[in-house]
């Protein structure tokens, strides 16, 4: 008899709809499996049979034929072993077509007829919902990612014998339990600015990336504090809205990073990646095709230490990305579009022992040093905003007793300056300042008369090509909102050549 | 053909011209004794290659090409100071001028591993040396040998050069235009033929001649093993005089610096110091222009005053003017765009001379 279930595969980070269909007919027992699958995927056959006999149920000495729809479509995973079975149960007559109407199945099967958990629940959830079902049917544990989802019931179960017994009514199957804050505590452990001794002018400086969302190179010597004060970035940003952390969500779940039983992510993302990771991993690709570091950091901040460290193809692969704020990731059969809207923060050394211009504690040879610092330059640099110099706390500032600016101190004004540019870029397809076209800087960025002559003059003299000057003007505009001021003045012009990075 | 082999063969056959004429068995014989059999065998094959007329005339027109002229110890114009010295260059490759016989001349020289204090020393000394007719001699390398060129150019003074590889070797590749500057105003010199690559070895016997060229020789910072103290040591052996600019006594950079003023060479504060040796009578200290500070507002002397040529950093500033940042960033801003402090590194300020 024929069958037809529906469940789901993730392709990047949205849901496919897959129809999994069964048959058995007369003729030499043998059970194929079809529909362009992976090698992982095909070993679902013996999964299901033997569990389908643990739990019980007896599947006829038939002729059998599992297809997976659409057939050009590759699949992978192991989440179709719950609708395979399903769908071989209905075809050997023991549950009924249409008490599978418009219910979504998946869930990995162990030997003995346990249900065990997925990862991209969440967007397939979603997809289900779009494409109409009214109940999806997910492995208990992962309940809670699917639950997410409004408008669809959600029910989880521990065993195919479950599944089956719900189908038939014999029994009921849980939602959600108990009114559980879907408001996960965010973790007790904030870093907070305060923290830091000092450094008044990273601080700030910081406080003008993240709120222009502009990308920062911090360079300095081993132990003064990038590390330290990059890790506190993602608490001063405002909030995550729903629509954010949903896609966050999305994407971690997709990737398997969602830990156990772990709803909605409320917090910015932190990557960290260490410089031998590979191109693929960074940015996206692999088989299956998942997203890369710079998508997982979608929203959040994309840490590079030891920036001149990564491989020279590795940097040059995050140029587009960082233009465009989305990967795209092309295979011969499909094409991936991955989020990529970050804050990327680099952090590097002046010369291959780190203390340079120290010459009291820098042993490098002055080749190494030129050498060395000839890297620092390229169209990579060309797309970092804001630059600042760290140095190690002077005995005098260790010694005094004032904490300096604290992340609540810093808080305020970014929000403020946030929804500033919300406002302001509402009919663009723009969210921030540094995300501003040459083009659309005429429009947004008035300037007083003179702050255009110090911009001019430092134009002519120091030689500036006309990317430094429009990227100067973006960050002048992010000061500009945080002192909620409508023309850039010269005040706010003369802070943002400071930080722009000269060599 | 390295010096060793030449002076060999020099001193049997008296003249150069007795080389070129020179059949290879007779080579082999005069040097046989000397030299390991594969150098031998390296020396007689680029011998017999360099013979022919044919590439003879082909290295005449390449020199010719590049305006570069050989000026060999017997010619008139070959400069007498270096004649003096025991090992002087059997002939020198120059593009430009040579030093002026008549005018003084001090080399000034310093480590390669410099401080700003010690690149805006080398640029202040050159410049007011220059400003009294004296010309400056060095090695065109990074750092301190680049700005005393500078310096001297901008005291409309002029400038030497002298190199550690061919003239047609830009080395290093940052200092191309201070080289196309210098072979108008001053000139480019050489020991070694075209083509020859910048080695390490051959920079000691480059600063030979920069301190055989000189009248006095000026190490601006040092460090305890720096190259420059070698030029220091055989300006000594050549009877130059030797100055000093002195460091804090803890500074590793200035180090070889300090030692050198132990052992007798002059301790140098202000290019006067330097100029009475020389014979030249004039009050010149470094100083600051006052009128052009006290011409500044009241806010920018108090951030000026607090600069020095110690780089400083942008906290530290705005911390001891007791100022707030933004404020800072403005008066900095004015200062550095008119010509009173700049950046050595981002965020890092010192006062300029």
């Amino acid at each position: 008899m024929y069958s037809k279930v529906v469940s789901g595969i993730v392709k990047g980070i949205d849901g496919v709809l897959i129809y999994v269909e069964a048959d058995m007919s007369n003729g030499l027992p043998i059970f194929e499996m079809v529909g362009y699958l992976s090698s992982e995927l095909k070993e679902a056959k013996e999964r299901v049979r033997t569990a389908l006999k643990n739990q019980g149920y007896t599947i006829p000495s038939k002729k059998i034929t599992v297809n997976l729809l659409p057939a050009d479509l590759r699949k992978d995973g192991s989440a179709f072993d719950l609708p395979i079975a399903i769908a071989m149960l209905i075809s050997s007559g023991q549950i009924s077509q249409e008490k599978t109407d418009k219910i979504f199945f998946a869930g990995e099967l162990g030997l003995d007829g346990s249900l065990y958990t997925i990862r991209g629940v969440l967007p397939l959830v979603c997809c289900a919902k779009e494409a109409g079902m009214k109940t999806c049917i997910l492995p208990r544990d992962n309940l809670k990612e699917g639950s997410l989802v409004d408008e669809i019931t959600v029910l989880g179960a521990s065993s195919l014998r479950e599944v089956e017994q719900f189908l038939n009514g014999k029994l009921s199957l849980s939602k959600l339990e108990k009114e559980e804050d879907m408001e996960e505590k965010i973790s007790k452990k904030v870093l907070d600015f305060s923290d830091i001794i000092g450094q008044e002018y990273a601080k700030r400086a910081i406080q003008v990336a993240v709120s222009g969302r502009h990308n920062m190179l911090l360079f300095g010597p081993p132990g003064s504090g990038k590390s330290m004060l990059t890790k506190r970035i993602p608490y001063i940003a405002p909030k995550l809205t729903k629509k954010e952390s949903l896609e966050l969500t999305k994407i971690y779940s997709v990737k398997g990073y969602l830990k156990e039983k772990q709803g909605l992510i409320l917090e910015r993302p932190f990557r960290n990646p260490h410089h031998s990771i590979t191109l693929p991993a960074l940015i996206g690709g692999g088989r299956p095709v998942t997203p890369g570091e710079i998508t997982l950091s979608h929203n959040g901040i994309l840490f590079l230490d030891e920036l001149l460290e990564f491989p020279k193809n590795v940097l040059e692969s995050l140029r587009q990305p960082l233009e465009d704020k989305k990967v795209l990731v092309s295979r011969v059969d499909e094409q991936y579009v991955f989020p990529a809207d970050i804050m990327m923060v680099a952090a590097t050394n002046l010369c291959p022992c780190g203390y340079y211009p120290d010459m009291k504690r820098c042993n490098c040879k002055e080749k190494d040093i030129v050498r060395y610092q000839k890297k620092l330059s390229g169209p990579f640099f060309d797309r970092i905003d804001i630059s600042v110099k760290i140095r190690p706390l002077s005995y005098i500032e260790l010694q005094s007793e004032k904490r300096g600016s604290s992340s609540f101190d810093l808080q305020s004004q970014i929000k403020n300056a946030v929804a500033i540019q919300k406002e302001r870029y509402e009919k663009e397809e723009i969210n921030f300042n540094s995300q501003l076209s040459d083009q659309q800087i005429a429009k947004y960025c008035d300037m007083e008369e003179n702050a255009k002559k110090s911009l001019q003059e430092v134009m002519r003299r120091k030689k500036w090509s006309a990317r430094a000057y429009f990227r100067v003007i973006r960050v002048a505009r992010t000061i500009a909102d945080l002192a909620g001021s409508d023309k850039i003045l010269n005040t706010h012009i003369v802070e943002a050549i400071s930080y722009h990075f000269q060599f | 053909m390295n010096r060793r082999i030449l002076n060999i063969l020099l001193r049997h056959l008296g003249h150069p011209r007795e080389i070129y004429f020179l059949r290879e068995k007779q080579l082999e014989n005069l040097l046989g004794e000397q030299l390991k059999t594969d150098h031998l065998e390296r020396v007689l094959f680029h011998f017999s290659k360099s013979l022919s007329l044919e590439s003879t005339k082909k290295e005449y027109e390449k020199l010719e090409k590049e305006k570069v002229r050989f000026i060999a110890c017997d010619d008139e114009e070959y400069p007498k100071r270096l004649k003096e010295i025991y090992d002087y260059p059997y002939g020198i490759y120059v593009k430009g001028n040579l030093p002026s016989e008549e005018k003084k001349s001090i080399a000034i020289v310093g480590a390669r591993k410099s401080t700003p204090y010690g690149r805006e020393m080398a640029r202040v000394f050159a410049r007011e040396l220059a400003k009294e007719d004296i010309e400056i001699i060095s090695g065109l390398a990074r750092g301190i040998d680049a700005n005393a060129h500078i310096g001297c150019i901008e005291g409309g003074g002029k400038t030497y050069g002298i190199l550690g590889c061919g003239i047609d070797k830009i080395y290093p590749r940052d200092n191309i235009e201070l080289f196309i500057e210098m072979e108008k105003k001053g000139g480019i010199i050489s020991e070694y033929g075209l083509g020859v690559e910048p080695i390490s070895y051959h920079f000691p016997f480059r600063n030979r001649i920069i301190s055989g060229m000189a009248d006095g020789i000026l190490v601006v910072e040092a460090a305890k093993k720096s190259g420059s103290l070698i030029t220091a040591e055989q300006g000594l052996e050549q009877g130059r005089e030797i100055f000093a600019l002195p460091g804090r006594s803890i500074d590793r950079q200035s180090e070889g610096c300090n030692l050198l003023i132990q052992k007798g060479a002059k301790l140098v504060l202000n290019v006067s110091d330097i100029l009475l040796e020389m014979g030249i009578n004039c009050e010149k200290k470094l100083n600051i222009n006052k009128n052009l500070v006290d011409s500044l507002a009241n806010c920018e002397k108090l951030v000026y005053y607090c600069l020095s040529l110690e780089p400083k950093y942008i906290d530290d500033i705005a911390r001891e003017c007791k100022m707030t940042l933004q404020e800072t960033m403005s008066i900095l801003f004015i200062l550095e765009l008119n010509g009173y402090i700049k950046q050595v590194i981002q965020n890092y300020y010192i006062i300029v001379t």
